[in-house]
């Protein structure tokens, strides 16, 4: 490693480096303009006194651009770094150059006069020598060619030179002598020798833009950045070796509105591409938020339950997700996740965990099997170290019991039916992505009838206002508020509550949340019912209420005609046989039409004898006429149109119910 | 349901229409029964006959029954979709003549 990169590797890693330099430039200004107050200004030549007030102007500039990049001083944005490096380096060409400027045709200050002239020549090889790090390292584009080494080697040789080789004029004067009057006066021909430096970097320059593989427009950028300073040091030197008399100097100032060319030139570079990337992100964030289930209610058919979940992305895409979905008839899933990073690769993480988890779950896998299975996949694949925590739970619909698994994750919040929202502490399993051999528990909740469920991001308790974060006991706070209403009005005011505390400051998380409440599986809220009394006239509307809620739904005409011939055996059985007194007796009708698994599921309940269909045996229809019995015919029809028949006795009630997919 | 009937010499030919169900096959039974008597051939008209249940079934195998004893012949004409499904679901179809 050399020199070069030894000296921009350090620029690169100083965390103080650009503060540093921020304040150096500070005092140096600060300095120059104490020290002109001070002197008595009739001494200070016209036209030096202009020079002076050109410079002052220049170092405002290289400040104030200074200023502008210090929020970027925390990356490691080499280029930044050592921008601002050469800004300082500049700056103390200025400062030295009216230091000069100030004292010159003083006689009292000759020896200051000449202590200064002769740093301004070793400071001029120092900007000369970062110019081309910079210079070398835009060039360069990320690797790093044999020609360019040695020219940075050459460039060394230089600066090593050109460093030492000033001071010899204190002991013998040969690029410049003050003369009596005070006033710097170069000697020629020998001054021209100092530009060495100068002839090396333009034929260097050259060379490196030539063989460089950089973009032209970088190679461009250099080469602005580099005639400029390098055109106004030809002609002020040359103007100012004409005569003894001091003339307008001008070459550090050039030098300056060069470095704000380039800075222009960088800020606009640096804005398209910034516009462009956030078109990109804009895009991402909208797939993104489209992978989501967001369509509510999401289950209108479904009176078991009710579920509501929301995000509300960062002003960065980010990597949080929730996802529902139905299993099967009686099994719901339910994800909570976060992706360890920020960006587009978090998101196209985050899709691909998604999609994972839904796969495994559909195939009948268990919470702990599916993260096992999702971390094995994403452990192979994962080259960039990322993660995901993901609470992912299984709700079976009928029985109340949510099995979950948590690798990771953020707790649940958990409000039983006769209790308020409290913090669960799960089990907690190692991330999915990082640990192939990662082992997976799974844990089980009953969930009664009017439980409710909270589980969420850590962008909900981590949002902040700027002093601290909304936290634990805020959420649990805002959710309590509002337990008794439905999972939309809960995660309404929780965002609320989250929004008043942030007070529209811009988060660095997604905010995410997902409340299940469940209602119970109730057949009595489920099923509609009604009743008719067991009479054979009662038969002939009987059968209405289900005959138009099928017609509603534009079930096919067959079907219909099916459940009703079905629907109409049964109820005459009952009619016939069920009660002694006839007349007496009522039947109750209770029916279901899932709109998901399109399964019509009808109950016929009666308080007579007990009866199971299933016992009666079927008709022997292979018989000829004369000797087929009459009866039993009803039943037969009935298991021959419906896809299933279930008979218990209950309460002294015989219940039939029977299912047809339609 | 509405009967009508057309009868010549011993061809009785019953237009049926509606349903035949628990409620109305006693009906039919008792006007079939009332109408049998020396019919050797009998046409069922099923044209406007859009519902039968297993109560219409069994009148119809105990007419055929009746016609069989009576050494005359019965069919069942004009039979629609559901209804067919419903005969051959029984095998109705291989007991009565459907034409």
């Amino acid at each position: 490693m050399n020199i070069e990169t030894k000296i921009s590797n350090f620029i690169a890693r100083a965390k103080f480096i650009v503060p540093l330099l921020f304040a150096l430039m500070l005092t140096m200004f600060v300095t120059l303009v104490v020290l002109i107050v001070c002197k008595d200004v009739t001494y200070i030549h016209p036209n030096n006194a202009f020079s002076v007030g050109g410079e002052l102007c220049a170092m405002i500039v290289a400040i104030m651009m200074s200023v502008s990049i210090l929020p970027t001083y925390k990356r490691h944005d080499i280029y930044n770094r050592i921008f601002v490096t050469l800004l300082t380096v500049g700056c103390l060409a200025l400062f030295l150059d009216s230091l000069q400027l100030i004292y010159d045709g003083d006689p009292i200050h000759r020896t200051l006069n000449n202590v200064t002239s002769v740093f301004i020549y070793v400071n001029s090889s120092l900007y000369l020598f970062f110019f081309w790090i910079y210079a070398s390292k835009v060039l360069s584009a990320g690797h790093k060619g044999k020609i360019l080494s040695v020219l940075n080697l050459i460039a060394l040789f230089f600066l090593v030179i050109n460093f030492i080789v000033p001071f010899f004029n204190f002991v013998h004067p040969f690029y410049f002598y003050i003369n009596d009057a005070g006033y710097y006066t170069r000697i020629t021909p020998m001054w021209y020798l100092s530009q060495n430096f100068v002839v090396y970097l333009i034929i260097a320059m050259f060379i490196g833009i030539v063989t460089s593989k950089a973009r032209v427009k970088s190679k461009l950028i250099i080469s602005a950045f580099a005639i400029l300073p390098l055109i106004a040091i030809f002609v002020a030197g040359y103007a100012k070796a004409q005569d003894g008399d001091p003339t307008v100097s001008v070459q550090y100032s050039a030098m300056m509105a060069s470095l704000v060319l380039i800075y222009a030139f960088l800020f606009s570079d640096n804005e398209r591409n910034l516009h462009s990337k956030n078109k990109e992100l804009s895009i991402a964030t909208n797939i993104q938020k489209n992978m989501l289930p967001c369509i509510f209610p999401a289950f209108p058919e479904r009176k078991e339950f009710d579920i509501y979940a929301s995000m509300v992305p960062a002003k960065e895409v980010g990597g949080d997700f929730y996802d529902f979905f139905l299993i099967d008839e009686n099994n719901l899933g339910l994800v909570m996740a976060d992706v360890s990073d920020k960006g587009i690769p978090a998101a196209l993480f985050m899709m691909s965990a998604k999609i994972m988890v839904e796969n495994y779950a559909m195939q009948g896998q268990s919470p702990k099997e599916v993260m096992t299975s999702v971390n094995k996949e994403i452990c192979s694949r994962n080259q960039d170290g990322m993660f995901v925590t993901i609470w992912f739970g299984i709700f079976n619909i009928r029985t109340g019991v949510l099995t979950a698994c948590n690798a990771g994750h953020e707790n649940p919040i958990i409000k039983h039916a006769d209790g308020h929202f409290e913090m669960f502490k799960d089990k907690h399993c190692f991330v999915i992505g990082w640990n192939e051999m990662a082992v997976y528990k799974e844990y089980e909740v009953i969930l009664e009838k009017g439980a409710k469920i909270f589980v969420y991001t850590d962008g909900v308790p981590e949002s902040y206002n700027g002093a601290e974060q909304f936290g634990y006991s805020r959420t649990l706070k805002a959710l309590i508020e509002k337990e008794n209403e439905s999972p939309k009005d809960i995660l309404t005011h929780v965002q609320e509550s989250i929004n008043t505390f942030v007070n529209n400051r811009d988060q660095f998380d997604d905010t995410t949340m997902l409340c299940l409440e469940y209602k119970g599986y109730n057949k009595e809220t489920m099923f509609k019912s009604y009743k008719i009394p067991a009479t054979v006239e009662a038969l002939e509307t009987a059968l209405d209420p289900v005959i138009i809620e099928l017609e509603d739904i534009e079930a096919s005409h067959k079907d219909i005609y099916r459940i009703r011939l079905s629907l109409d055996e049964v109820l005459t059985n009952v009619v016939s046989y069920a009660y002694k007194d006839k007349g007496q007796g009522e039947i109750e009708i209770k029916y279901n039409i899932n709109m998901v698994s399109r399964v019509v599921t009808i109950c016929v309940i009666d308080n007579g004898v007990p009866f199971n269909p299933l016992e009666v045996s079927d008709p022997d229809i292979s018989k000829p006429a004369s000797e087929r019995k009459i009866g039993g015919l009803g039943l037969y029809i009935v298991k021959k149109n419906m896809d299933e028949i279930d008979y218990r006795r209950e309460n002294n009630q015989n219940i039939l119910v029977m299912r047809k997919k339609i | 349901m509405t009967i009508k009937q057309k009868k010549e010499n011993d061809k009785l030919t019953v237009y049926i229409e509606g349903r035949i169900d628990t409620a109305t096959s006693p009906v039919l039974s008792e006007h079939l029964q009332r109408e049998l008597d020396g019919v050797k051939d009998l046409e069922l008209d099923f044209q406007n006959v859009e519902y039968i249940s297993s109560a219409g079934l069994r009148v119809l195998l105990f007419t055929q029954k009746t016609m069989i004893s009576n050494q005359g012949k019965m069919v069942v004409s004009h039979v629609n979709d559901d209804i067919m499904e419903t005969f051959e679901l029984t095998c109705f179809n291989e007991v009565i003549t459907i034409i």
